[in-house]
């Protein structure tokens, strides 16, 4: 479900229409091809921030709502969940971030990555009320029925799923500013010579490109 | 041979293979067709993810998260709360025979008396809940113990239990209503609430039973089989849950709404919690409609009928008195944690401020002979 439904179409979207560097700038240099030739993206620095970005992720969801649980009365009625309530919250705040991350990434936004990002998020939130919404007949268990609905009914869950969404992309959104082009200045230099034809008039309805410093070619890699 | 049946127009998708009409196109074109998607031309916004854009982000996180945070911070500050443990663990605590002379077998109740003193009044509604310690009611093989459609009331689920109930499934050839360790474990101790006035007299609480579970849980997911009726009849041909005393049709005969599966405390037991340590609602202390304060500061007993043995597994039970606000009940960690994730978010704006400042002049300073 979780593989198919709610985080298959952003990624494959992702991966057939993602451009991070325009399309002038690439045929104008064309050594750029040589940073992703023999799978060089393939490397154990890339993979060590990815697996350590996930640890922290799950560590962060899950001791968060462990925290947030040491009362489990969080309604204004006084009324107490449950563990399928933990878990719902705990998976709302992954599907959110993840896509989210995704979306972070996204360099070059088409109506297809709208679709399919914003979709896939409403789609979750639409499948889990209708799952929770009925009593199955065929089932013997019910163990989500309207659990769901009652946790958004929780102010105090909505705080920390935005919290924790919020604290989970904090990461990326650093490394977003921090990033300084790969390879000392030569990319630089060529991103200077040929950004006066290429760079300002892109064929593709977007804005040209405004800052090298702290510019976003760099993300070919990471 | 490179003839190219190749058409020019933006959203056309197929060149007919002019190859099979004859003339001049003999080979199909490898080439893509010129549309849009294929030609990665489609429109698209790319957003400038650049120091200017992301740092006001970082200003505004933290001046929207730090007042959450104070809010919430003060808001669980202010929320009463007090704990009673009354397992009685030690030699000195009043439930200290009850603890070591219970057996599954005794007829008569073991009664403990606890008494304890209120610092503050409690305003507004309280709520009194049982805890438990070291009960780990969600462990996976107790969790799918139980039987939902035989829960909703379904007559051919109450006879032939599901095979996840196993082994509280059936009990001397009869099946077992309700079915499963979650229901064969239900908490059955009875907690009652008296306060000592200055004449030393002692008041009764009133403690109000209804609206401690879910309404959806009471209403719609627990359904008595054959309505709320001669519930002995509809539970002809079925045993009770072999720890309890009585029969689930007696859990309160007074009460037809609250007998049966659709008994709030039964309810609310079936919940499972998340941890091994949790609370779970057990009454309600209705305010009171002038402004007398619902629980005064001062001398209260706890009477509590002993029936539920949690030494064997190094248990612990307690009574807990809370208030409850907008956010739920005290716990300051929701608020603790936006104050700190607002201020780093401010203090990393501040930073990348003065680092973007920085190399922006040096940077642009570089350029200058170019």
């Amino acid at each position: 479900m979780y593989n198919i439904c709610f985080t298959s179409m952003p990624i494959l979207a992702y991966s057939l229409l993602e451009q991070h560097i325009c399309i002038e700038v690439l045929l104008d240099n064309a050594t750029l091809y040589r940073e992703i030739a023999k799978n060089a993206v393939l490397r154990w620095g890339t993979f060590l921030y990815w697996t350590v970005l996930g640890v922290f992720h799950g560590l962060l969801f899950f001791f968060g709502v462990r925290f947030l649980f040491s009362n489990p009365a969080l309604q204004d009625n006084g009324q107490v969940f449950g563990n399928w309530s933990y878990g719902t919250i705990v998976f709302t705040v992954l599907v959110f971030t993840v896509t989210l991350k995704l979306a972070l990434d996204t360099r070059h936004w088409t109506w297809i990555n709208h679709f399919v990002i914003w979709g896939s998020l409403a789609f979750y939130v639409f499948f889990s009320f209708f799952w929770g919404g009925i009593i199955w007949p065929f089932l013997r268990q019910q163990r989500l029925y309207f659990v769901f609905a009652n946790m958004l009914s929780s102010v105090s869950a909505w705080l920390v799923i935005i919290l924790l969404i919020l604290l989970s992309l904090l990461p990326e959104i650093l490394l977003v500013v921090f990033r300084k082009p790969r390879g000392p200045h030569a990319r630089q230099k060529k991103m200077v010579q040929s950004s006066v034809g290429g760079h300002q008039s892109p064929r593709s309805s977007a804005r040209p490109l405004l800052m090298r410093t702290f510019s976003d070619e760099s993300n070919t890699v990471i | 041979m490179m003839a190219s049946s190749y058409n020019a127009k933006e959203e056309d998708g197929h060149h007919s293979g002019a190859s099979s009409h004859g003339a001049a196109g003999a080979v199909k074109s490898k080439k893509p067709d010129n549309t849009a998607f294929k030609q990665q031309r489609l429109p698209a916004w790319q957003p400038i993810l650049t120091a200017g854009t992301v740092l006001p982000a970082f200003f505004v996180i933290g001046l929207i998260f730090i007042p959450i945070g104070i809010g919430l911070f003060v808001s669980s500050n202010n929320i009463k709360e007090f704990q009673i443990d009354y397992t009685g663990v030690d030699i000195s605590s009043p439930c200290y025979s009850c603890a070591k002379n219970f057996s599954w077998n005794s007829t008569t109740p073991c009664v403990c008396y606890v008494p304890f003193t209120l610092n503050q009044s409690f305003e507004s509604n309280v709520f009194m809940y049982y805890g438990l310690s070291n009960f780990y009611q969600n462990h996976r093989r107790y969790v799918k113990s139980r039987d939902d459609s035989q829960l909703n009331g379904d007559r051919s689920a109450l006879t032939n239990p599901s095979k996840e109930c196993e082994p509280y499934r059936t009990s001397d050839g009869l099946p077992i209503a309700p079915c499963g360790a979650i229901a064969n474990s239900l908490f059955n101790d009875t907690l009652e609430l008296y306060h000592i006035d200055s004449n030393g007299t002692s008041n009764p609480i009133p403690l109000a039973k209804k609206g401690i579970a879910w309404w959806t849980d009471k209403h719609v997911k627990f359904r008595n089989p054959g309505g709320n009726n001669n519930l002995s009849v509809a539970f002809h041909g079925t045993n009770k849950p072999v720890n309890w005393r009585n029969p689930v049709y007696e859990l309160d005969p007074s009460d037809p709404e609250n007998n049966g599966f659709i008994n709030e405390d039964f309810i609310v037991w079936m919940r499972t919690a998340a941890l091994p340590t949790f609370r779970k609602l057990y009454r309600i202390i209705q305010k009171k409609p002038n402004t007398t304060p619902t629980l005064p500061s001062g001398k209260y007993l706890l009477t509590i009928t002993y029936n539920y043995p949690v030494l064997s597994f190094d248990g612990r039970k307690r009574m807990i008195l809370s208030t409850i606000s907008w956010m739920g009940g005290k716990n300051p960690f929701l608020g603790i944690a936006y104050i700190t994730v607002g201020s780093i978010c401010f203090f990393l704006g501040v930073v990348l401020l003065i680092i973007h400042h920085k190399y922006d002049t040096r940077n642009n300073s570089a350029d200058i002979p170019n």
